[in-house]
């Protein structure tokens, strides 16, 4: 076990993780005058030397002359997990400043009372410790520093902000969906995500040019290295350890944490620094890792884990892909239709309404990204055939493709869990994550309404869609969206941590990230991540401020 | 059609082309396949997208970029896409013609030609000559204002 050396400075703060959680506590602390020291498992990636604007044509000869693109994804060789044989479970994870935010899908959609009081409706699984007159003035304030763009729309699924900037024009495919969904009584409204559609805070408007996902070289998407960290930098409050991976948590003889213990990634040396707080804020997998590493005779099953709940309930979304093709378009012009990469709409839950009769709880909402003219044409591979003829279909298609993404939220099942049990280590002796997680009834009954209506807004289009098997599914965690393994409740028995985030069983951690969440909704987390994120280091600020802490 | 010969032989003769070659990128080493292996692939990958009035996937090397791809892949996939090639290879020298092999292997739902067409669609349509010069993609530019869809006959 680790020994804290005596004489080592006791930081106030410590923060594992750099993402959007990590970076919101960095930048809210150290805006009220708190000291903060952050954990990084990676370091800052090289803005200037994204691949942003290299055409598709230009990769090879780039890679050839011995040139690489920034490597954000975690190389599996280098920190392997694990998972059942029959049951693969995807992980994406970016270790290095901002983490995931540096290529998300930037998909930015409030939560309702729909979703934070439907727990305690339906009695899956436990309550949310508030409610969404609790988080909108968060919401408020997270919309206004990061920029987000969408419509006017105001839904009980998907409250509306008065301070979204302008949402960009649905591409063709998208406005002819919309038309054929509305037909039907579906609507769908304008996207909503955190992309500057206009100069916002100082930083330069997007300019559309559609490689979000290689990272943005104007920052004109939030990421939490440039619109949090860097500011926290700018406090002279908060320092950074790069590559400082994580392993525990430490505890004192007074059963509270003192400090965390980590790994060199260049060296490999064991390192430890002294905290008066801790915030765990490392993604939901490595977070929960973390958390169930950190045994101690005082804590055996992992630090606050006394009732079993840290790694149980991890939630994520069902999901599936649909292209066809929109008539209207079929050998029509080529536009150029990047935009702000990704779909410029959304389909909010709608099952509920309208006396919709349903034998499944929750719901479902649908993404559009991957419609209209793309820098490739993987479609073609769903098409019969070959020669001339082949050429010519694909063309004619290319400009009509249209692409729907439904996501399903997936039940808080107390065996779907992340566990440490030791057989499989990572390079610095620390078990690593295995993860076990299946759906249930209740998702395979939505996975039915989600392809009745996908194939409802086509039918309404007379689309075509390419062949595609009822009731297939994208891998298990590919949504990248998993929660709820920490998660927040105001039942200590059944729950980790207060609805500030702060551990019931001991009162100096903190878990700020998405496993902080009692469900999944069907919706995209980061947003609301960043809303609980800043209310809970508010919540530790003033603590802090009063000398509770 | 220039070709990488005709640019390197005028290159003697501009020394501002030369310049220009020398910050090129080296040529792609083949990785996986000999040279009568990728002819093969080349005229197989250019059966499946043809040269019309625009360049087929000959035109676009193709073949280089399916070397490239295996070779980033697990060895059996290489292997059985090898497999493949030896029995087309084998067809191909008892006179039969790319397209009436094709044919067969498209309607025997043969694996093989479900990879070779892939990885064709792949290397084809990420080229130049596939996804600017034939579909007249011209994106991943900077624009100052996104207008998106303008058609009135397309709203509500």
């Amino acid at each position: 076990m680790a020994q804290l050396i005596p004489s080592q400075k006791v930081h106030d703060v410590v923060i594992v993780g750099s993402g959007a959680s990590g970076g919101m506590a960095a930048w809210n602390l150290t805006r009220k005058g708190v000291d903060v020291l952050m954990l990084d498992a990676g370091s800052k990636f090289n803005r200037a030397g994204f691949w942003s604007h290299v055409k598709p044509w230009e990769w090879n000869p780039r890679l050839d002359s011995g040139r690489k693109p920034p490597q954000f994804l975690l190389n599996l060789k280098e920190q392997p997990y694990e998972y059942p044989k029959d049951r693969y479970f995807e992980l994406q994870r970016v270790w290095g400043r901002g983490g995931k935010t540096n290529i998300w899908g930037r998909v930015s959609l409030r939560y309702g009372d729909v979703d934070f009081a439907g727990p305690a409706q339906d009695g899956w699984e436990v309550a949310w410790p508030f409610r969404y007159k609790d988080l909108k003035p968060y919401y408020d304030q997270v919309d206004q520093l990061i920029g987000v763009c969408g419509g006017p729309e105001d839904l009980d699924v998907l409250p509306g902000s008065q301070y979204h900037l302008p949402p960009p024009a649905p591409r063709c495919g998208e406005q002819l969906l919309k038309r054929a969904a509305a037909s039907v009584g579906v609507q769908i409204v304008a996207g909503r995500r955190a992309v500057l559609t206009k100069p916002h805070n100082g930083r330069a408007a997007c300019h559309y040019c559609g490689a979000c996902g290689r990272g943005c070289d104007i920052a004109a998407f939030f990421n939490s290295s440039d619109y949090l960290i860097e500011p926290a930098l700018a406090t002279g409050r908060l320092q950074v350890i790069d590559n400082a991976v994580v392993a525990r948590v430490l505890v004192g003889d007074d059963g509270k944490a003192n400090g965390v213990q980590y790994f060199d990634r260049q060296s490999g040396a064991e390192r430890t620094v002294r905290a008066k707080t801790v915030i765990v804020a490392a993604s939901t997998v490595d977070s929960t890792r973390i958390l169930l590493n950190s045994k101690s005779t005082r804590y055996p099953n992992g630090i606050g884990n006394s009732n079993d709940v840290i790694g149980r309930y991890l939630v994520e979304q069902v999901r599936f892909h649909v292209y066809a093709f929109m008539p209207e378009l079929l050998g029509g012009q080529v536009h150029n239709d990047d935009g702000i990469s990704g779909e410029h709409v959304y389909l909010p839950r709608f099952n509920h309404r309208d006396g919709r009769k349903r034998d499944y709880l929750r719901g479902f909402g649908m993404q559009f990204w991957g419609g209209g003219a793309n820098s490739n044409a993987s479609f073609a591979k769903g098409l019969d055939g070959f020669g001339a003829d082949f050429k010519r279909d694909v063309k004619r298609r290319y400009p009509a493709l249209v692409a729907l993404h439904p996501y399903g939220e997936v039940l808080p099942y107390r065996d779907n869990r992340i566990t440490v049990d030791g057989t499989q280590k990572d390079k610095y002796g620390v078990p690593v994550a295995k993860i076990d997680f299946k759906i249930g009834d209740n998702e395979r009954k939505m996975i039915g309404d989600m392809y009745d209506t996908v194939e409802k807004i086509l039918h309404a289009a007379k689309a075509e869609p390419l062949p595609y098997q009822r009731g297939a599914l994208d891998h298990a965690g590919s949504a990248i969206h998993e929660h709820g393994t920490v998660r927040m409740g105001d039942d200590k028995k059944r729950s980790a941590l207060n609805g500030f985030c702060q551990m019931h069983e001991v009162s100096n951690v903190y878990v700020v990230d998405g496993a902080a969440f009692p469900t999944a909704t069907e919706k995209n987390p980061t947003l609301t991540i960043l809303a609980v994120a800043w209310r809970a280091t508010d919540y530790l600020a003033d603590k802090l401020r009063k000398g509770e802490a | 059609m220039t070709t990488r010969r005709d640019l390197l032989a005028g290159a003697a003769v501009f020394p501002v082309l030369a310049d220009a070659q020398s910050t090129a990128a080296p040529e792609y080493k083949p990785r996986l396949f000999t040279l009568t292996e990728l002819a093969l692939i080349r005229d197989l990958a250019d059966t499946i997208i043809p040269r019309t009035d625009t360049p087929g996937a000959a035109d676009a090397k193709v073949q280089l970029h399916i070397d490239r791809a295996l070779s980033a892949k697990p060895a059996a996939e290489a292997a059985s896409f090898r497999r493949g090639l030896a029995a087309a290879a084998t067809a191909v020298k008892s006179g039969k013609s790319t397209t009436a092999l094709l044919t067969e292997l498209s309607a025997a739902k043969s694996p093989f030609f479900q990879q070779l067409k892939g990885l064709t669609i792949d290397g084809y349509y990420s080229s130049k000559e596939g996804l600017a010069t034939e579909l007249g993609w011209h994106g991943q530019v900077a624009v100052s204002e996104f207008k998106g869809c303008t058609h009135k006959e397309h709203q509500g």
